[in-house]
C-alpha cells in the first residue's frame, strides 16, 4: 500500500453494521424454544460514508450508543462491516479473512484504549513490543530494541523500561499504550475514549502528546464524548443513531482559519 | 530460533504470574512421569532378576532331579527304618546318553547333607559328588588350587573342593589347600576353593534359590564308594532310610534351539522307569521364556496404572488452562487487536502447556530416578532398573499429554471474537 497525501488514507462508503442478538427459532439442536423468532436486530451503523486523509486529527463524538465504538472497531479492522466498502491505503479490506485482518492490524493500525489494555505480566518494554511479535519473523532485532527505547523515552518512560503495569500510574500506563501504538509505525492511530479513565491534568498531558504526534504527521482518529478533549482535534464528526449528523473543523481550527483569513485580509 | 526462544520466555512469564497454580499443575505431571518411570523400573528390575537367576541355571540345560514321592513319604510317617528307594539311577544316565544324540554333555550329581569338619570347626553343608565338568556347568570360578579332574574321579581320589563359605568357616586364618577336612568317617584333601557365587533360581519344584556357598565337592565315584546310596533322614523326629543313586543330572545341548526338541526325547526315555513321579524335569529355557512373558505383562499392567496418573496430571493441566484462558480473555483480546492471528493465540497457549508439561516431565525424570533408588533402599530384595526407553517414553508422553490437554483451551482462546474479548470484565 502506498500512501499519497492527496488520496484518502481511509475511505469508507455506505458502511452498515447490524448486530443480531438472541437465538433464532432455528437455533441449536437442544434449543427448547418453539415460539416465534426471538431475535433482536440492532442497527449500530446505518450507512456511513467518510474519508480520512493522511495527517488528519479527527474526533468522533456522540451520545452513548450512537455507534462511535462500532465505527472505530471497523476502522481498526477488528470487525467486518455487514455491508459497504472500506479502503485502507487504497486496498479494500472490508472482506478480508480473519488472518488477513490480523495482518493489517499488526502493520497499519495503532490502538489506544480507554482502559490502557497492557499485558500485566509484561514489562514496559515487552508491552511496547507486542505488535512486533505478530509480524515478520517475530523476534526483536537490535534496531527494534533501540526504537522501543526511543519511543519509551518519547512518552517520558525512558527510566521505567522494566516496570510492570501495576507499578505505573494510569497516565503512565496510557503513555505506554501510546508508545505501543507507534512501534509498528502505523497509518492511523485509533483511540477510543483514551482519556476516559484519567483525571483532567493527565488527560491534558495525554492529549498534548497526541497533538505532538499529529504535528509530526500521524493520522489520528479518536472517540470521545467530552467537548474539551475533542477540541484538541482538527476535525469533529458527530454521530447519532448510527449515522453521521455533522462533520467539520473543530472550534480551534475555525479560529485558526478565521485568524488566517484576517491575516490575509490585513 | 529467536522467535521460539522469545515465545518460551514470554510463556514462562505468564506461568510465573501464578507460581502456586503453575507449580501444583507441574506437580501433577512430575508424579505422573515419576510413577511411570519407577513402576517400569521395578518391573524391569524384577524381570531382569528373575531372568538372571534362570539364566544361571543355564539356558541350554535340561535338569532332572530326584524327588521323594509324596505318597510314600507320608506312608512311612511314624514307622521306623523302612528303606525308601527313589530317584534317578545310574542306568537312567547311561540310557539317555546312549539314546539321545543331541546331548552335548551331561553332569551327574549326588548331594548329601553332611557335617563338614576341620579340627574343632564344623559346618552343616552339602556334600556334592560330581565330575570334572561341574564347575563349567555351574559357572563356578576357582579362587585357589583347582577343581576336580576326570582322573580324580577315575582313581576314586579322596579329594575335596570347598565352596567359598565352607572354606571361610573352616579355615578363617589358613590356606585350606593341602589340609584335610573330615566328611563322615573319612578325611579328604582339599585341592581347591571356589569363589563366591550368586544363587540361582530354585529348581525341581522348590521355589527356594540354590545356595552354592556351603558346598564341598568330591569325585562322584569317591562319593559312591564312601557314602553308598543310603542316607538316614532323622530330621522329622522319626527315622527313615532313603536310597537314591543320583540327586540330579544336568543335560546340556549345543544351543537353545535344541532345548525344545530334546526335552521330550529325554522325557520319553526317563519316564517309563519312573512311574511314581520320583523325578522331575526343569527346563530353564522354558522358565526363561515364561519369565519374559510374565515380565511383559507385569510391565504393561504397571505401566498402564502409571499412565493413568499421567493422564490425571494432563487433566490437571487442561483444567488450569481452561481457567487461565477465561481469566486472560482480556489479554487475548489485546493481542488480537495488536495483530495476533488465531494460530498465534493457539501457539501461545500450547507453548505454555508444553512448558508446564515439559518442566514437569524433566523434574519427573529426576524424581523417577530417585524413587526406584529409595524403593531399593527400603526393600533390598527388590531390584529396580531405570531404562533409557522408559525415561524417554515417560517424558515424551508427558509432552504429548501437555499438547493434548492444551489444544482445547487454546482453541477456545483463539475462537474468541477480539471485540468481545476486549470488552471482557
Ligand atoms: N456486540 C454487539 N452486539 C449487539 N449489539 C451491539 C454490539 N456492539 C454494539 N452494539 C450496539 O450497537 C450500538 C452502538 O454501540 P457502540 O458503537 O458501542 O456505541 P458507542 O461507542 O457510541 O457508545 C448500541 O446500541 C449497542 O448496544
Ligand atoms: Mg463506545
Amino acid at each position: 500500500m502506498i500512501v499519497h497525501p492527496s488520496q484518502p488514507i481511509v475511505k469508507i462508503v455506505d458502511i452498515r453494521k447490524t448486530y443480531v442478538m438472541g437465538h433464532g427459532s432455528s437455533g441449536g439442536l437442544f434449543s427448547r424454544r418453539k415460539g416465534p423468532d426471538q431475535r433482536v436486530i440492532v442497527h449500530a451503523l446505518k450507512g456511513v460514508s467518510v474519508d480520512f486523509y493522511p495527517g488528519e486529527y479527527v474526533a468522533i463524538m456522540g451520545a452513548s450508543g450512537s455507534g462511535k465504538s462500532t465505527m472505530l472497531n471497523l476502522l481498526g479492522c477488528l470487525d467486518r462491516p455487514s455491508s459497504g466498502s472500506y479502503f485502507l491505503g487504497g486496498r479494500d479490506v472490508a472482506r478480508l479473512s480473519d488472518d488477513e485482518l490480523s495482518d493489517v492490524r499488526s502493520r497499519y493500525i495503532g490502538f489506544i484504549f480507554q482502559s490502557y489494555n497492557l499485558v500485566q505480566q509484561y514489562t514496559v518494554t515487552e508491552n511496547i513490543q507486542i505488535p512486533l511479535t505478530y509480524q515478520g519473523r517475530g523476534d526483536i532485532s537490535a534496531e527494534q530494541q533501540e526504537r522501543t527505547a526511543k519511543l519509551a523515552g518519547m512518552v517520558g518512560l525512558g527510566d521505567r523500561l522494566d516496570h510492570r503495569p501495576n507499578q505505573l500510574s494510569g497516565g503512565q500506563q496510557q503513555r505506554v499504550a501510546i508508545a505501543r501504538s507507534l512501534i509498528n509505525d502505523p497509518y492511523i492511530i485509533l483511540a477510543d475514549e483514551a482519556t476516559g479513565n484519567l483525571d483532567t491534568t493527565t488527560s491534558h498531558e495525554i492529549m498534548m502528546m497526541l497533538g505532538r504526534l499529529n504535528d509530526a504527521g500521524k493520522t489520528i482518529i479518536m472517540v470521545t464524548h467530552e467537548d474539551d478533549i475533542a477540541e484538541h482535534s482538527k476535525r469533529i464528526i458527530r454521530m447519532r443513531d448510527g449515522q453521521i449528523i455533522s462533520d467539520g473543523p473543530s472550534q480551534r481550527m475555525l479560529v485558526a482559519q478565521s485568524e488566517g483569513n484576517l491575516a490575509t485580509v490585513g | 530460533m529467536g522467535r521460539i526462544w522469545r515465545s518460551l520466555k514470554m510463556g514462562m512469564k505468564s506461568l510465573l504470574l501464578h507460581k502456586l497454580r503453575s507449580g501444583l499443575t507441574v506437580l501433577g505431571i512430575i508424579f505422573g512421569v515419576a510413577s511411570v518411570i519407577s513402576m517400569l523400573a521395578v518391573a524391569e528390575g524384577s524381570s531382569r532378576d528373575a531372568q538372571e537367576r534362570i539364566a544361571a541355571l543355564g539356558a541350554t540345560n535340561i535338569i532332572y532331579r530326584s524327588v521323594k514321592p509324596s505318597d510314600e513319604a507320608q506312608a512311612t510317617g511314624g514307622r521306623p527304618a523302612r528303606v525308601l528307594n527313589f530317584g534317578l539311577k545310574y542306568d537312567d544316565f547311561d540310557k539317555i546318553m546312549a539314546t539321545v544324540p543331541t546331548i552335548k554333555k551331561a553332569l551327574p550329581i549326588r548331594e548329601i547333607r553332611k557335617q563338614i569338619r576341620y579340627l574343632n570347626r564344623f559346618l552343616d553343608g552339602r556334600v556334592v559328588g560330581t565330575t570334572a565338568e561341574y564347575d563349567d556347568f555351574n559357572r563356578l570360578e576357582i579362587a585357589r588350587g583347582r577343581f576336580l579332574s576326570q582322573s580324580d574321579n577315575e582313581k576314586y581320589q579322596n579329594y575335596a573342593v570347598l565352596a567359598h563359605e565352607t572354606a571361610r568357616t573352616l579355615f578363617p586364618f589358613e590356606d585350606p589347600v593341602g589340609k584335610s577336612v573330615k566328611l563322615g568317617a573319612d578325611y579328604y584333601t582339599v585341592i581347591g576353593v571356589t569363589k563366591e557365587r550368586a544363587s540361582s533360581a530354585g529348581i525341581g519344584g522348590s521355589l527356594a534359590a540354590q545356595d552354592f556357598n556351603k558346598d564341598v565337592y568330591i569325585p562322584l565315584n569317591t562319593c559312591k564308594l564312601r557314602f553308598g546310596e543310603r542316607t538316614i533322614d532323622s530330621r522329622s523326629g522319626s527315622q527313615s532310610v532313603e536310597e537314591t543313586q543320583l540327586s540330579q543330572i544336568t543335560f546340556q545341548v549345543a544351543s537353545t534351539d535344541m532345548v525344545r526338541p530334546t526335552a521330550p526325547i529325554i522325557e520319553a526315555a526317563v519316564r517309563p522307569n519312573h512311574p511314581r513321579k520320583d523325578v522331575e524335569m526343569t527346563v530353564p529355557y522354558e522358565l526363561l521364556l515364561e519369565a519374559q512373558r510374565t515380565a511383559r505383562q507385569f510391565a504393561i499392567i504397571l505401566g498402564t496404572i502409571a499412565a493413568i496418573s499421567l493422564i490425571v496430571g494432563g487433566i490437571g493441566i487442561m483444567n488450569i488452562m481452561l481457567a487461565t484462558v477465561t481469566e486472560r480473555t482480556r489479554e487475548i483480546g489485546i493481542r488480537r487487536a495488536l495483530g495476533a492471528k488465531r494460530k498465534d493465540i493457539i501457539q501461545q497457549f500450547l507453548i505454555e502447556t508444553v512448558v508446564l508439561s515439559g518442566v514437569g516431565g524433566i523434574l519427573g525424570v529426576f524424581v523417577g530416578f530417585a524413587v526406584p533408588f529409595l524403593i531399593v533402599l527400603a526393600l533390598p530384595e527388590q531390584k529396580a532398573i531405570v531404562t533409557g526407553a522408559s525415561v524417554a517414553m515417560a517424558f515424551f508422553i508427558s509432552v504429548l499429554i501437555g499438547i493434548a490437554a492444551g489444544i482445547y483451551p487454546a482453541m477456545r482462546a483463539a475462537k474468541m471474537d477480539p471485540i468481545d474479548a476486549l470488552r471482557h470484565e
